[in-house]
């Protein structure tokens, strides 16, 4: 009789621990799904040559890459040359955030298509925050002060969140890599741009914003895309690969989750060595890790320099001379 | 006395249980990674990456640390794939060490304008399957947080790296499309010169930082 009590002592505790570990990981199971499809990606088999995608039409297409191509080392990058030398980095970013508030509706309409009402608030809560304490989005107080992170989405995202596959690859003129699926994606929110409705009958204004917008992000990024096309032993299939990659990332939602929040602490830490750095002017007295040449003009001010983390960025601050 | 028994079974058995659920008390995947990644972001670090002699020294620091935890050359074969097999031993020998030059010339070398720090790299989530596992970090760099995963299989008792994923896209499936490419339209032998040639010119990343800065 005590035997079986003790047994039935043990049968509990043995179904508890069970219990309890199958919680635990059920717990972390949703969490890692995303990873776990990646162990699955039939790209795993070692064999296989995956094809990225369909692609019909890649002798128009490759004509287009080479058309963008020329167009970005042509036309893009010498006048961007001389944009960034009239306009400085932070005003940059500054132009590249108003316009990026600006789409706000696409993300947020998308966020509530795609079901996720956390992300919709999300992005309508920045929207608010950038528009009223960020002069119109020039600044981004919703990502720096109140730790709120950017979350992207689009139609051509919704689509493929529905089920819809990617169809063939499309590289259109001036606006690039692009699949039939995104390209349907690409005129849906067409519709969701408040630029439609603000500048109604304007068509050369809008377009004129437009290149404007395009021009202001490749000094932004065009050495991301340089990299691409330098590294590639064959740049068309290079981007398409990627493009195809990063997409189907962004539908199987594997990017980052973003909403982790960090608070500025009380007293700065002292920084390391100084590795690099680039003045932002959001920030009056600090300096933003960004870039390594204008370390050097600060070297003196190495004793003064200090850092602290928010909404994951590293910043290191120092006490700058009136020369700023 | 009794009581102390029965504390001291059950402790065994839950013990028991966890040792069942838990493949090995070797290092984990993420532990492995946390130490490689850290190990070159102290190497960057430790000097100015924009002095070309000390960049030097780092960057063969760098590619050390890589080889011991990144295997090359499953690397390598990965992204030949089926034409991998079509090879002679010797062929894939020195495909392999091109490769790692490549490696060494790209991915490292990209590391030169990398301004992200150890406080803004986070591993957050791994998992393992067997002898296969993926670990996941998340990178923030110029106020952009940027998702990596490695995955990793199992060689004895190390974990080594056979692919990078940054922001959902694969290095080695990035490879594999263009050799593939490459070798369907031009041979084998063209895929290897134009890695030689690649090889010879050298590194562009220093060359076009950021338009204007």
């Amino acid at each position: 009789m005590r035997q079986r009590f003790l047994l039935f002592q043990y049968g509990y505790f043995i179904i508890f621990s069970l219990g309890f570990l199958l919680f635990l990981s059920a717990q972390s199971c949703a969490a890692e799904a995303d990873l776990e499809s990646m162990l699955d990606d039939d790209f795993d088999d070692e064999e296989e040559v995956v094809i990225s995608i369909a692609d019909p039409l890649e002798p128009m297409n490759r004509i287009f890459f080479k058309v963008n191509d020329s167009l970005y080392f042509w036309v893009v990058k010498p006048v961007g040359k001389v944009y960034s030398s009239v306009l400085p980095i932070d005003i940059r970013v500054s132009i590249s955030d108003v316009f990026y508030n600006a789409l706000a509706p696409i993300r947020v309409v998308n966020h509530l298509l795609q079901g996720d009402l956390f992300d919709s608030g999300t992005e309508f809560s920045r929207f608010v925050i950038n528009l009223t304490l960020g002069a119109g989005g020039l600044g981004d107080p919703a990502g720096e002060e109140f730790g709120i992170v950017r979350k992207d989405a689009d139609f051509g995202q919704t689509l493929g969140k529905y089920g819809i596959g990617d169809g063939f690859y499309i590289c259109w003129p001036v606006i690039g890599p692009s699949s039939a699926r995104d390209s349907v994606g690409l005129a849906g929110d067409y519709f969701l741009n408040p630029l439609l409705y603000g500048l109604k009958g304007q068509g050369g204004v809008a377009s004129g914003l437009y290149v404007w917008k395009y021009e202001n992000e490749a000094t932004l990024h065009g050495d991301q895309y340089e990299t691409i096309i330098n590294e590639a032993f064959d740049s068309y299939v290079s981007l398409r690969d990627i493009y195809m990659q990063y997409r189907r990332g962004t539908i199987n939602n594997r990017s980052g989750s973003g909403r982790e929040i960090h608070k500025k602490p009380d007293s700065f830490q002292p920084a390391r060595d100084c590795v690099s750095f680039s003045y932002h002017k959001r920030y009056r007295n600090k300096i933003q890790a960004n870039h390594h040449e204008q370390c050097r003009h600060l070297q003196g001010d190495m004793e003064h320099l200090l850092r602290y983390t928010q909404a994951g960025i590293v910043y290191y601050g120092v006490q700058l001379p009136d020369r700023y | 006395m009794k009581f102390l028994y029965k504390y001291l079974v059950g402790i065994s058995l839950f013990s028991v249980c966890c040792f069942i659920i838990s493949p090995s008390f070797a290092s984990t995947p993420m532990e492995t990674m946390k130490k490689s990644v850290g190990a070159i972001l102290d190497v960057l670090d430790r000097g100015d990456t924009s002095d070309d002699s000390v960049w030097q020294k780092q960057r063969d620091e760098v590619s050390g640390i890589v080889a011991l935890h990144f295997d090359l050359r499953e690397m390598a074969k990965r992204s030949l794939a089926k034409y991998w097999k079509r090879r002679t031993p010797d062929e894939q020998d020195e495909f392999a060490k091109l490769f790692a030059e490549l490696i060494k010339n790209t991915y490292i070398e990209r590391l030169r304008s990398f301004s992200g720090s150890k406080d803004g790299t986070k591993f957050d989530k791994e998992i393992v399957r067997g002898t296969k596992s993926a670990v996941s970090s998340v990178v923030w760099q110029n106020g952009k947080e940027i998702t990596v995963v490695y995955k990793l299989y199992r060689k004895g008792n190390a974990w080594l790296v056979y692919d990078v994923i940054i922001e959902n896209v694969s290095l080695v499936r990035n490879y594999r499309s263009q050799f593939a490419q490459v070798i369907q339209k031009d041979g084998y032998e063209a895929l290897v010169r134009k890695i030689q040639k690649n090889l010879a010119s050298p590194p562009v990343i220093g060359e076009h930082a950021r338009l204007g800065e």
